[in-house]
């Protein structure tokens, strides 16, 4: 014969609602959250070299 | 009497203690920090340094940023015209952020996230499974609202700039209005972390004479092609992959011009060893057929203007979108006699 057990897991913190004066806030979980700026790329032009171009001309 | 009151205030105390120390635990278990709005927070894009061939742009003190997502905390993705909890038929879920733990590692400059109190509507980060995208866009001034079923950011390069003339390149700040631009999805559970890229072009320009001393007036940069340099521009982010990291085009502008000018404090003085350098800002797209004009004073008194195309080999340069150009070595020659006016 057999016998079955019958489990149930406990229900915890299933119904949680978080409100502050009215309003339901964010149910944000920031921990391992972050924001990466990553710069501006520079790239370099030296007029002073001959293969830029150096023919200034008259402009209204 | 007395001693009934005793014992309900020692359980009216113990009870007001249990309730504002405990941790608010999100439905899947995990706990939700909370922290004090940053009151005062502004955003600015900076120039902070540089790290080889970039440009850092550091967070700020006090920064705060908002995030967006188009799924509630059920999961759900929501469309423009539907109600979020904050009763606005905004469409997409938000909260904002202070910055803290700034952290530098070559020229990207990373910090961690703190909730900003009551300033969301119901952004969810992990609640539901599955995976979440989430947009921002930086400084905090930039409008955002929803066209269709976009997220849409109005983004707006001054036509009018000062230049910042003879400030450090490391050092411009206060650049208000410059965006940076952020998407990543996220599977739940997962670390996010939000790159911002820039979303606007720049020109750093130094230049001295080839001709003795001039006073410089103003100088302008202008473009023959399509595209417009300064103005208003729609980036609608949910609609768009690269976010302006390869220089995608706007939808939209408005108010653009295809010039952009400054002028000199009086008394700007070049000559063959001493330069002005200064910097102006541009939309975030591909730009050539570039040219410089410059108003000057000769030291005889003549005012000129005269004009150099930005040209390599020949060819017309192309500088692309979201970088900066550093044009070094530019030398003003101011003409024989035929060009006095």
């Amino acid at each position: 014969m057999t016998q079955k057990l019958r489990y149930a897991t406990p229900i915890i913190l299933r119904e949680v609602n978080l409100h502050t004066e009215g309003t339901l806030l964010a149910g944000s979980v920031v921990d391992n959250s972050n924001v990466t700026s990553v710069g501006q790329k520079i790239d370099e032009y030296d007029f002073s070299q001959t293969t830029f171009n150096h023919d200034w001309e008259n402009a209204n | 009497m007395k001693r009934l009151i005793t014992i309900l205030m020692l359980a009216s105390i113990s009870l007001m203690m249990l309730t504002s120390c405990e941790t608010p635990l999100h439905p899947d278990g995990r706990a939700v920090k909370f922290t004090a709005r940053s009151n005062g927070a502004s955003t600015k894009t900076a120039y902070s340094g540089e790290d080889g061939s970039y440009a850092i742009i550091a967070w700020q003190e006090n920064d705060k940023i908002r995030i967006f997502s188009p799924k509630n905390a059920d999961g759900v993705i929501t469309g423009p015209s539907e109600t979020v909890p904050d009763g606005s038929t905004f469409g997409y879920y938000f909260a904002d952020y202070g910055l803290t733990d700034f952290r530098l590692s070559g020229h990207e400059h990373t910090a961690s996230l703190k909730l900003a109190e009551n300033n969301a509507n119901g952004l969810t980060w992990t609640t539901a499974g599955g995976t979440t995208t989430f947009y921002s866009i930086y400084p905090t001034s930039v409008p955002i609202n929803s066209s269709g079923s976009n997220l849409r950011a109005v983004v707006t390069i001054p036509n009018a700039q000062s230049g910042q003339i003879n400030v450090a390149p490391g050092n411009i700040t206060a650049i208000s209005s410059l965006p940076l631009v952020a998407k990543q999805t996220a599977n739940s559970g997962d670390a996010v972390n939000l790159r911002f890229n820039p979303a606007f072009s720049a020109f750093e320009f130094h230049l001295k004479s080839a001709s003795g001393a001039l006073t410089l007036n103003s100088f302008e940069l202008s473009t023959a092609s399509d595209a417009y340099i300064t103005g208003t521009y729609y980036d609608d982010l949910t609609a768009d992959d690269n976010m302006y990291v390869t220089g995608a085009a706007s939808t939209q502008e408005e108010n653009c011009r295809k010039a952009v000018s400054i002028n000199f404090p009086s008394g700007t003085v070049i000559n063959e060893s001493q330069e002005v350098f200064f910097t102006l800002f541009a939309l975030p797209v591909d730009l050539d057929q570039m040219t410089i004009k410059i108003n000057f004073t000769t030291a005889s008194g003549n005012t000129k203007s005269r004009s150099l195309a930005l040209k390599q080999n020949s060819q017309w340069i192309n500088f692309p979108a979201t970088h900066k150009a550093r044009i070094t070595g530019l030398a003003l020659d101011e003409g024989g006699e035929s060009w006095k006016l």
